[in-house]
């Protein structure tokens, strides 16, 4: 047998052999230490409150599906409520966050008029200014105009508060194209919104679904405003169910844990069925060629 | 792939128009639960039933929507009386006044308190409300709760009331709530009596020398400490531990001269010598090491498991050592006692105080005032759930007392363990206040946080006190 194999020798091999064995552990011990907390949940979620108290890291001695059935049958819980609640909300907002934001960072980034660096301005100024001291003042208004503790109460927050970030990206995105594009569109006889949507939308594809998984996560998760605007316990989301688990004086954490592995559900079908695109968006315009 | 992804894409819409179809009709505000009382009570339902019908559960012949706000949730209700009490008779109560459409938001406790404070800040606070002490002073002075002086004294029960229980709801000569849930005991030492009686002590040492004393014993004989205490919280030393101490070295008047604004200090001497006393005592080897570190949840499993012989905690405690010890160990829990804090040296206040009262009241909107027949349901509601009705529940199945003093509570019903709680929280000791049950969150903030410091060892009570004073006047 040749002493090269592919090009490398023997001792070499052995090196890379070697190296790979520590850098392969070192990433198995990484991925460990990410999918660990999820292991701990499962597991946890099949303790009952006492076991869990007594060990908290520990295998369940006697695993238990009771805080699944608990959380399931309770009518007061409202956990199928939240999700539903939940997904409708964080569709509707990162789609039209997604949309209105491409569209105003297209028209601030490529239509000059009167005007459009102070609302450039005004927007970029709402990144800056901390949500919770809205919170009073929006409620209020909210409150005045009827339109709290309705099914559609947080689309309204949740759109406004994403708008900046959006709009900032696209409209950074679209700095590195060049407008040779829409010029040669337009001489094709293309008019303002079929450039709009069928030769730069295409294009901006990567930044929009940035946008979207950024946008997914903060809609999915916000708690201060659902807190706030809604009181109907019917029209909660899925961060105010959880809040349920935890008493006064104490919390029922692997009660928690199972209702947290039932809600991340939709997120988790999301994740898989859109990974590749996911990945695709986010590494997508790192490389240019 | 192709295949998949359609099919992915007609679950979502699904979910998507389902949920949109539910929103449309999700409008409606979620009318009471029905008390699902999921904890194993003894509580009849024919006994309820009987209650319903009393005349006192009328609503006064008021006709149309009453929105109450608390946080008697269904979780919360499992394993703790008051809430369980709570939730059966506000059932009681709708079922006995259909004509009444009882709007319920029931949150959890953290939850509760941001949003109701949040609408006290919008001026759109509910009809009828569970009410801080607090925030008695402050929202009574904007005019947001409606002065309920004359309501109380009209009550059917009033003769049976407790009325200490009124002091965190009342401003100058005026009262604000009816307090409502359950009084438990926020500073209590869970012991086991067998193992003190080895070191020497047939009941719970009276002075922390003694205590110490008992630590080398224990520490020699298998037993990490002596007492086992959780602070991660911040809130527990002082709810669960400081105000039972400080009010051993300032007496009673101090606090109500400081609730009062009546010259008080928290730079006053008594009051820094228990800050002081307090850090001594943390840093005697007495505690667990990992006591700022752990909460009241973790530390109670050392007591559980034996690692040590003592814990001290409040009474939502001692029910899940008590469930627990009943199911794991029950030699345990047939020796588990229950003491007051031993008396520190130089203190000279009552030697057998422990803090108790009940947090929280029902309060009106001041806003029901233009509305008699409203303000005459609210106030219908607000006498029951705190009269003999949920009193006797609480007694009956939990030993647990409210604001409705029940005569001759028959324990004969409960073992040992809960006739002993129920003879240490409302018999054999005398009552003091929770501190943080009155005054401002900001200056409990202030101090909770120092005395994390103070018992690590980093500070001392004067910088402790006059950290604290400063935010007094600032907040208060």
């Amino acid at each position: 047998m040749s002493e090269k194999a592919y090009g490398m020798t023997v001792g070499k091999k052995v090196g890379n052999g070697f190296m790979a064995t520590i850098l392969n552990t070192i990433m198995i011990v990484f991925s460990l230490s990410c999918i660990f907390p999820l292991v701990w949940m499962f597991y946890s979620s099949l303790k009952l409150k006492r076991e869990f108290n007594a060990n908290i890291v520990g295998l369940p001695p006697a695993p238990t599906l009771d805080n699944y059935k608990q959380i399931l049958t309770n009518a007061d819980y409202h956990i199928a409520d939240s999700m539903i609640n939940s997904v409708r909300t964080t569709i509707l907002s990162v789609f039209l966050i997604v949309m209105f934001g491409f569209v105003v960072g297209y028209i601030l980034a490529r239509v000059k008029f009167k005007g459009n660096r102070i609302i450039w301005l005004m927007l970029l100024m709402g990144m800056l200014i901390p949500v919770h001291s809205l919170l009073v003042p929006i409620y209020i208004v909210f409150n005045r105009t009827g339109l709290n503790n309705q099914w559609y109460t947080l689309l309204i927050p949740y759109i406004a508060f994403g708008m900046p970030i959006a709009v900032f990206l696209i409209h950074s995105y679209l700095k590195g194209i060049p407008i040779a594009l829409e010029e040669a569109a337009s001489i094709d006889g293309s008019g303002f919104t079929g450039t709009l949507f069928k030769i730069i939308m295409p294009i901006c594809r990567p930044v929009m679904v940035t946008i979207a998984i950024i946008q997914t996560f903060a809609c999915w998760n916000e708690f201060s405003f659902a807190l706030v605007l809604l009181r109907d316990v019917g029209l909660h989301t899925v961060p105010l169910a959880m809040t349920q688990f935890t008493g006064q004086f104490s919390s029922d954490y692997p009660k928690i844990m199972a209702a947290m592995l039932i809600t991340m559900s939709p997120i988790v079908i999301m994740y898989f069925g859109f990974s590749k695109n996911i990945i695709k968006g986010m590494v997508a315009g790192v490389v240019k060629g | 792939m192709k295949r998949s992804k359609i099919i992915l894409s007609l679950m979502l819409s699904i979910v998507l128009a389902i949920s949109l179809l539910a929103g449309c009709g999700g409008n409606e505000t979620t009318t009471a639960p029905a008390a699902d009382t999921t904890t194993t009570t003894a509580a009849p339902a024919d006994d309820t039933d009987e209650t319903t019908a009393a005349p006192d559960a009328s609503g006064d012949g008021y006709a149309g929507e009453l929105t109450l706000m608390h946080f008697s949730t269904s979780e919360e209700s499992q394993g703790n009386g008051g809430s369980d009490g709570f939730r059966t008779v506000i059932a009681n109560w709708e079922t006995a006044n259909p004509d009444i459409a009882l709007n319920q938001t029931v949150l959890a406790n953290d939850e509760y308190k941001t949003q109701v404070a949040t609408l006290a800040s919008a001026d759109d606070l509910p009809d009828v409300f569970l009410l801080q002490g607090m925030n008695t002073k402050l929202w009574a002075e904007q005019g947001l709760i409606m002065d309920m002086t004359k309501i109380i004294e009209d009550s059917p029960h009033y003769a049976d009331y407790n009325t200490s229980y009124f002091t965190p709801f009342t401003d100058g000569d005026k009262i604000y709530g009816l307090p409502v849930l359950t009084g438990g005991t926020c500073t209590v030492i869970v012991y086991d009596k067998a193992a003190w009686a080895e070191a020497g002590f047939e009941e719970f040492p009276k002075t922390w020398a003694e205590v110490e004393e008992a630590n080398e014993y224990f520490t020699a004989n298998g037993y990490t400490e002596s007492i086992a205490f959780g602070n991660s919280g911040k809130w527990q030393m002082n709810s669960c531990f400081l105000s039972t101490l400080g009010d051993r070295f300032t007496g009673p008047e101090w606090f109500q001269s400081i609730i009062d604004k009546g010259g008080a200090a928290f730079t006053d001497e008594p009051f820094v010598k228990a800050l002081d006393y307090t850090g001594m005592l943390f840093q005697s080897g007495v505690f667990n090491d990992d006591f700022n570190a752990i909460n009241n949840e973790d530390a109670r499993e050392y007591y559980i498991s034996g690692e040590t012989p003592a814990f001290i905690g409040g009474n939502w405690d001692v029910s899940y050592i008590g469930a627990t010890l009943l199911e794991t160990d029950p030699e345990r829990y047939e020796n588990t006692g229950f003491a007051v804090l031993p008396q520190p040296e130089g203190a000279t206040g009552s030697e057998n105080s422990q803090n108790i009262g009940l947090g929280y009241a029902v309060a009106i909107n001041s806003k029901l005032a233009d509305d008699a027949d409203k303000l005459a349901a609210a106030i219908d509601l607000a006498y029951y759930v705190t009269g003999p009705d949920f009193a006797s529940y609480v007694a009956e199945n939990y030993a647990l007392g409210g604001l409705t003093q029940v005569s001759n509570v028959d324990l004969s019903a409960f073992d040992q363990f809960t006739q002993d709680f129920y003879n240490y929280s409302y018999i054999d000791t005398a009552a003091c206040e929770i501190y943080d049950s009155y005054v401002d969150g900001a200056v409990w903030d202030v101090l909770n946080t120092e005395l994390q410091n103070l018992t690590n060892g980093s500070t001392d009570g004067a910088t402790v006190a006059q950290l604290t004073q400063e935010a007094y006047e600032a907040n208060y």
